[in-house]
Parts: structure tokens; C-alpha cells; sequence
């Protein structure tokens, strides 16, 4: 009897790893080819989420780090973002420019990257999301730039730059475009 | 009557089958072997792991925890479910106490500290790791936006780590205590571990072998010139333009690697090679991606599951040992 126990436990477990997994190949799947396109979910993607979002197994998900996919870089490797704030004092001369804000570590600034993962939200179909989720978005960017500003006490004021980073393809550098192209996204002024 | 009888025995042959088959399950997942240097292993690494990470970012710990963090607490925790318990919570409900939150800060510091010693240590372990999941949580979903990969990585091996009575065998609790271990089937555990991150390899080689540029080497290309990759030891991956059919074969091997790995890990005579190849995969992250953390978890994973496989298969007893021919003594009368 213990061992039936024991064995639906894990059977429980491995289906809810099997599930998340799942979801997220759905999740990778549609978002990136059906971007910007009407979809009927099919039945297994449509379980997958109902079984992931129901509250029991959130639970158990959260408290246990099973509730992250691991479609890690996949199906493309997402475009990342690059910030750039510009430091001015009162009389409008420029302070300083930098890229983030200040950190000791460089495990601080892996984490501090991770933000830019919901950026992407940014340059996705303006459908796609209410639009209070994008004046979120902008609030966050907002956020970060006020702490820039408060690194340094002379800064009155900053402008805040959202960049598309974009490396040439293997293609592009082949026929010579081998340097990176920024593209603005956003411009904030604190 | 004789169909009857037809129904009865074919029926008493699919019982016997699924009771072949229940058997076959249940030794898979409870057959003991006495290999447990698998869990002294994967409880130091592991704890020393989540250590080095937290000490590395205790300097910039307010700018990513605290309520004076880059974005503020109640920003990130926008999306928070209201019953997960995240750090902000725990800070505002001892300030209700009078506890004002750098002693907070402090106690959660020391405290992290303290049980990631307890894990690696061995003392307490499973409580330890219950309580440093909790805490770890509680960072991890109060900072949401400041959370990656090798963070649910390390709520998962936390999580394990409760399973296992890793602190049975060389921990400081048997050595205090002067305690001999107790037989545990650990197999259960380890079997669910081993399955777990076969499954995880399968779907991120699923997930890579859905994207067509995993097959021509543009995400690989993509990959190693994201602005944050490779800044520590600064590769000029240039010559790679001459040569891409290498960043395609770079992106087919990963695919493979990660896709295959639940066939070709189980499969003794390839399980050693495949072992090599994902850690390899793993090294190569760490370098070029400059995710430390990340692909050192996930070599603990790799290795605490299938590498002591390997010196299990070698331990055989003594007794049990094939012995060449001409070794076996002449009998004294011939």
C-alpha cells in the first residue's frame, strides 16, 4: 500500500513536470509563429494550461520551482534590449552616460538583464495586450531611471533610452554589415 | 459457455500481463542498491552552489530585494498571486512587530547563509532545505523581474533535497550525534529526479528543434552575440562567419544532445558519452553565455543522477565479479 502511495506521488509529479513542459512548447510554439495570428489552441495546449493555472498545482508549482518551462532560447533566441541613460545637472549639461544602473556583482547584472525578457512585450502586436499593460511597462522603465538618477546627486534630470539590439544574420555578415544596429523602441525624460 | 470461457482466459492473460508489467514498474522504482554517494554529492554541490550564488549578490542585495530595490516591491508583485508569501510580505508583516526591515535584511542574510552551511554540512538537511526553499521563494517571487532560469533550478534541487535524506550518510549529524544511517530506499526519489530531468532535456530540444534557426546556426550566431553574452572572456567568434557550417552543427548537436538525452542516458553503453556531451554543453554555456550559475546546476543534475550510475554498475561485490580463466586456481589433484 505504501509503495502504490508512494508510486501515484511521483506518477503526480512526473505528470505535472510532463504538463509544464508541454505548456511550454505550446507556449514557445504559438508565440513565435502565430505571433500576430488568429489560432484555435489545440486540445493538448488548451489541457496543459487548465492543468498549470488550476490553483492546486500553481501551488505546488511555485513553492517548487516547477513552474517554469524549459524552452530555454527556443524555439528563437529572443532579440534583446539595451538601455542607455543620460545624466544631466540642473544647468543641462551632461553628467554621465551608462548603460545600467550601478552593481558590485555580475550575478546582479544577469539579473537585472532578465527584466528586458518583458520588453519584448513592447514590440509585439499593440493588440496583443491591454493597454494598461503597456503603461506598466513603461512605469518599470520609468523606475529604473529615477534609481539611475539617484546614483548621482547631481543629476536633476535623465533621458532614457529602450534599444532593440540587433546583430547582423550570418547572412547580413557575410555581405558586410558587421556592425550592430540599435533601434530606438522608447525615449523617457525624468 | 465456451465464449465464456474465451472472456475469462483472455481476461486472466491481460491481468497477468499488467501484473507483469505493475512488477516491472515497481522495481524500477523501488529495486534498492546500496549507491549513496550520489546524495553526499548532490547535497554539498548543490548547497555550495546556492551558496556562492547568494554571497555573490549580497553587495546588491537592497537594489534587487529590498522595498528600495531598482523597481519597486509593489510593481513586481503586480502579478503575484495574494497566498504566495514573497519577501516584501514577510518585511511588512514584522514591521508590525517593530522589526524595521534592514534587521530583516539582516536576519534573511544570515539565515540563507546559515542553512545553505546546514545542507552542505549535513546536518538537518531535508529541514534545512525546507526552510531555505521557503526563503528562497520568498526572494525569488517577491523580485520576480530579477529572476531567471537557474533560480527555479535552484527551488527544484531545494526541493530534492527534502526528498532525500541526503544527511544520512557523511554529514556532520551522524558525526555528531554519532549516528550510523538507517536504510532508506532512496530509489523512489532518485528515479523521480533521473525521469524529471529527462524530461526537461526532451522538451528544450523539442522546444529548439521547432525553431528553424536552431537548424541553421542563426540562433547559435544569435546567441553568442546577445550584448550580455560572452563579456568575461570577450571570444572573437568572427571566423565563424568562413566556417557556419560549424554554428550549424553547434545548433544540430545541442538539439540532439538535449532531445535524445532521455534514450541515450538510460542506455548504458552510450550513458557515459551522453554524460560528457550534456556537461560539455553545460561548460560551454558557462563560457560563452556567461551563465555560471545556471550551468552549474546543471551539471550537479547531470552528475548526481547518471554519473554514480556508472561506478554503481562498476561496484559490483566482489564475489559477483566475473574472473578470467586463468585466474581460477588448477585443482590441487589434477
Amino acid at each position: 500500500m505504501k509503495k502504490k502511495l508512494q508510486l501515484s506521488g511521483i506518477f503526480i509529479v512526473l505528470l505535472i513536470v510532463f504538463t509544464i513542459g508541454m505548456k511550454g512548447i505550446f507556449d514557445g510554439y504559438y508565440g513565435f509563429y502565430y505571433e500576430n495570428k488568429n489560432y484555435d489552441k489545440p486540445l493538448a495546449y488548451v489541457i496543459s494550461e487548465n492543468i498549470a493555472q488550476s490553483k492546486p498545482v500553481n501551488m505546488l508549482t511555485s513553492y517548487t520551482g516547477f513552474d517554469t518551462g524549459y524552452g530555454f532560447y527556443a524555439p528563437n533566441v529572443a532579440s534583446d534590449f539595451v538601455m542607455s541613460f543620460e545624466l544631466k545637472d540642473k544647468n543641462g549639461n551632461i553628467l554621465e552616460q551608462k548603460n545600467m544602473p550601478y552593481f558590485k556583482s555580475k550575478e546582479s547584472r544577469v539579473r537585472y538583464t532578465t527584466v528586458f525578457n518583458m520588453f519584448l512585450d513592447k514590440i509585439s502586436n499593440k493588440n496583443t495586450y491591454d493597454r494598461k499593460y503597456y503603461q506598466y511597462l513603461d512605469i518599470i522603465i520609468k523606475q529604473i531611471a529615477a534609481h539611475v538618477m539617484k546614483e548621482n546627486p547631481k543629476a536633476s534630470s535623465v533621458t532614457t533610452k529602450l534599444y532593440l539590439y540587433d546583430y547582423p544574420t550570418i547572412a547580413d555578415f557575410k555581405q558586410g554589415r558587421t556592425n550592430e544596429n540599435l533601434i530606438l523602441i522608447d525615449e523617457f525624460k525624468n | 459457455m465456451k465464449i465464456l470461457f474465451l472472456l475469462m482466459n483472455s481476461k486472466i492473460k491481460v491481468m497477468k500481463k499488467l501484473d507483469v508489467l505493475y512488477t516491472k514498474i515497481e522495481n524500477f522504482f523501488f529495486k534498492q542498491n546500496n549507491q549513496t554517494e550520489f546524495l553526499s554529492f548532490f547535497r554539498v554541490a548543490i548547497g555550495s552552489v546556492i551558496l556562492l550564488q547568494f554571497i555573490t549578490v549580497i553587495p546588491d542585495f537592497d537594489k534587487l530585494f529590498s522595498s528600495s530595490s531598482i523597481i519597486p516591491q509593489d510593481i513586481m508583485s503586480v502579478f503575484t498571486p495574494d497566498w504566495l508569501i514573497t519577501f516584501s510580505k514577510i518585511v511588512t508583516f514584522l514591521q508590525d512587530f517593530g522589526i524595521e526591515e534592514s534587521t530583516t535584511i539582516m536576519m534573511t542574510k544570515i539565515s540563507f547563509i546559515t542553512l545553505c552551511i546546514l545542507i552542505i554540512t549535513g546536518f538537518y538537511s531535508r529541514v534545512s532545505a525546507l526552510l531555505l526553499l521557503i526563503l528562497q521563494i520568498a526572494l525569488l517571487k517577491g523580485s520576480s523581474f530579477f529572476a531567471y532560469g537557474a533560480d527555479f533550478f535552484t527551488s527544484m534541487s531545494l526541493f530534492y533535497l527534502i526528498l532525500f535524506p541526503s544527511d544520512q550518510y557523511f554529514s556532520l549529524r551522524n558525526f555528531i550525534f554519532n549516528r550510523k544511517p538507517r536504510e532508506i530506499n532512496i530509489t523512489p526519489a532518485k528515479r523521480l529526479f533521473q525521469i524529471h530531468i529527462s524530461i526537461a532535456y526532451f522538451f528544450s530540444g523539442l522546444d529548439k528543434a521547432l525553431g528553424f534557426n536552431w537548424w541553421n546556426g542563426e540562433s547559435i550566431w544569435k546567441a553568442i552575440h546577445l550584448p550580455y553574452s560572452n563579456r568575461d572572456l570577450n571570444f572573437d567568434f568572427s571566423w565563424l562567419i568562413e566556417h557556419s557550417y560549424v554554428l550549424s552543427f553547434i545548433g544540430w548537436s545541442t538539439i540532439i544532445i538535449e532531445m535524445c538525452y532521455p534514450f541515450f542516458i538510460w542506455y548504458k553503453p552510450t550513458q557515459k558519452t551522453w554524460l560528457f556531451l550534456t556537461v560539455s554543453m553545460h561548460l560551454g554555456i558557462a563560457l560563452v553565455l556567461n551563465l555560471y550559475y545556471f550551468s552549474a546546476i546543471m551539471i550537479v543534475w547531470n552528475i548526481t543522477n547518471f554519473y554514480f550510475e556508472q561506478t554503481a554498475k562498476k561496484a559490483v561485490p566482489s564475489s559477483k565479479k566475473k574472473i578470467s580463466t586463468q585466474y581460477i586456481p588448477k585443482q590441487i589433484d589434477s
